[in-house]
């Protein structure tokens, strides 16, 4: 009964999958598809080591995994924590407008904001108006641009590092908690010494997932600055496409792409390890 | 109450208000905007209360075709989250009711293929499509939105299916079920609302995707989002097709979410946390 899953998956992710790390040992110029000769690691040497873009892409990939995960997880995890307090009423209502960003199609999230990056008419330039900021080209000045893609991504995620960090903080055991109280803690020793230390195994878990978010960022990039300024905001999976769908250089993009592969499969060894421990289990 | 405690109750309130604010005005700004008259759409201090006007509604369809896309999107988050399910769930059934070969690798390689990068994939079946002709149809995407989903189903189906005691199964082959009628009179209906739950994930991925759609279709079988896209252009901006088909997209998947808040956390973590 397992066969028509694993036969469909062979066909449409593994199958492709052998026939692209075929293609990155080859140079394939997808306007030429007849030249097809092998050049076995060239194309991830060219890559790594000669593609200025590349670099970049990586670079910013890294600044806004490095960024956004830092941010959004101290709001995510300070919402959290406010929340759980028992003096707070409406907590299923602060839950619901919360999740709301988390479904919002990215794409339509993009656009959303680029209106409110308009230098003239947004609404980001208007408040900001207030305490006598001058106009800022948000998307179209370098020295923005990828903050202001940071700045969606925050908006979309925070809210739903909130709801898992939520979900652990409510589920923690009540015993050492209250054993603590009794011995005379005070909240920062609760938090620092009892709450963080059981939460730790579904932080780890939520940064991978979130990593690998970033790492696969395409939509609201796209939409926000198509990389530009320049290269300024290129990130690795827009440049992965556009080298492979705009022009055309499958060997190289093949080898792009497997270059993010191999970041993304440490990545998800390690979530798997980590979510598949009997630690982890007796913990949700 | 002691003077503290009240003070800090309130810096949690303010913060949380104010969270949901910033998580809210955006989409409340979207359906503002699909409703309010051009005249008053670029003022600066913003409008706010105003006479709504529908009119970009129906020029979005009549001009746009928004219909084909939305219907696209329709059949296209429904053909793969009903085939992910079908076939999810008989692989969820037989990896954990039967002591399969290697069934412990077998779902781990699975839940991998759902992490993949999109990109790797859809540079070979890019190549793939155009030789087959798929470029640009339905099934192409749906197949394409499989990889996604396939995976996905198989792995939160098998965290439903373990939920449910093995004697159930034993008392029905008893009595006589094929193991196959096991799966679908007994297992399945314990499990609709873990079933629903996983549906509901996959249209969201179908129905949220870009990436696939954007580089597999282009006119006849895109979906919402390869429009929406092109709205913001360099040179123009068609801001009032984009209001009207942004709040044509984002409203069915809201109200879909709503209905299974409960499951969100669950299934946005891969079945790692019960939210």
């Amino acid at each position: 009964m397992i066969l028509p899953a694993v036969i469909v998956l062979f066909f449409i992710v593994i199958y492709p999958m052998i026939f692209s790390f075929w293609v990155s040992l080859h140079k394939w110029y997808l306007g030429k598809p007849q030249f097809f000769p092998f050049v076995g690691l060239r194309n991830y040497y060219t890559v790594i080591f000669e593609d200025p873009v590349f670099k970049i892409s990586l670079i910013n990939t890294l600044i806004l995994v490095s960024v956004c995960l830092s941010v959004e997880f101290g709001l995510g995890i300070l919402l959290a924590l406010l929340l759980n307090r028992d003096d707070i009423k409406g907590k299923r209502i602060f839950r619901s407008c919360l999740i709301t960003p988390v479904v919002l199609t990215p794409v339509v999230a993009g656009v959303l904001w680029k209106f409110q990056f308009h230098p003239s008419y947004g609404i980001i330039n208007y408040l900001l108006s207030f305490v006598g900021v001058k106009k800022i080209e948000w998307l179209a000045d370098p020295r923005f641009a990828l903050f202001s893609i940071m700045i969606v991504d925050m908006w979309q995620w925070t809210p739903f590092m909130f709801l898992v960090l939520y979900a652990g903080v409510i589920s923690l055991p009540k015993e050492p908690l209250e054993a603590a109280k009794v011995d005379g803690a005070s909240s920062w020793q609760l938090l620092r010494y009892i709450v963080m230390p059981l939460l730790v195994p579904i932080i780890v878990v939520v940064l991978l997932i979130r990593t690998m978010d970033i790492i696969k960022l395409f939509d609201i990039v796209y939409v926000l600055t198509r990389g530009g300024p320049g290269d300024t905001t290129e990130v690795l999976t827009l440049y992965n496409f556009r080298v492979g769908l705009n022009y055309f250089y499958m060997g190289k993009a093949a080898a792009i792409s497997w270059i993010i592969a191999a970041m993304v499969i440490l990545l998800a060894q390690l979530y798997l390890r980590i979510s598949g421990t009997e630690f982890y289990k007796r913990r949700t | 109450m002691q003077p503290v405690r009240y003070i800090n109750r309130t810096i949690a309130y303010i913060i949380l208000i104010g969270a949901s604010v910033i998580a809210l005005f955006p989409i409340y700004w979207l359906f503002l905007s699909a409703l309010k008259p051009a005249k008053e759409m670029w003022t600066i201090p913003p409008a706010f209360i105003f006479k709504p006007d529908f009119s970009y509604f129906s020029s979005v369809i009549r001009e746009k075709g928004i219909l084909k896309y939305l219907a696209n999107s329709l059949i296209i988050s429904s053909g793969s989250t009903c085939i992910s399910l079908f076939l999810g769930s008989l692989a969820a059934y037989a990896l954990t009711r039967y002591p399969v070969k290697g069934g412990k690798h077998i779902s781990f390689w699975i839940i991998s293929l759902r992490m993949m990068p999109p990109i790797v994939v859809i540079l070979p079946l890019y190549v793939f499509f155009t030789r087959l002709r798929l470029i640009d149809t339905h099934i192409g995407l749906i197949l394409a939105h499989l990889t996604l989903n396939l995976p996905f189903a198989v792995w939160m189906l098998m965290g439903f299916f373990k939920e449910i005691p093995r004697e159930i199964d034993e008392a029905a082959l008893i009595d006589g079920c094929s193991s196959i009628g096991v799966l679908f009179r007994m297992i399945l209906p314990l499990v609709s609302g873990g079933l629903a739950a996983t549906g509901v994930f996959c249209i969201l991925w179908s129905w949220n995707d870009f990436i696939f759609a954007f580089s597999l279709t282009s006119t006849d079988a895109a979906t919402l989002p390869v429009p929406i896209s092109g709205f913001l252009g360099d040179y123009v901006w068609e801001w009032s097709a984009f209001y009207a088909s942004g709040t044509i997209a984002a409203v069915p998947i809201m109200l879909l979410a709503l209905v299974t808040q409960k499951y969100l956390v669950r299934g946005m973590t891969f079945g790692a946390l019960r939210g």
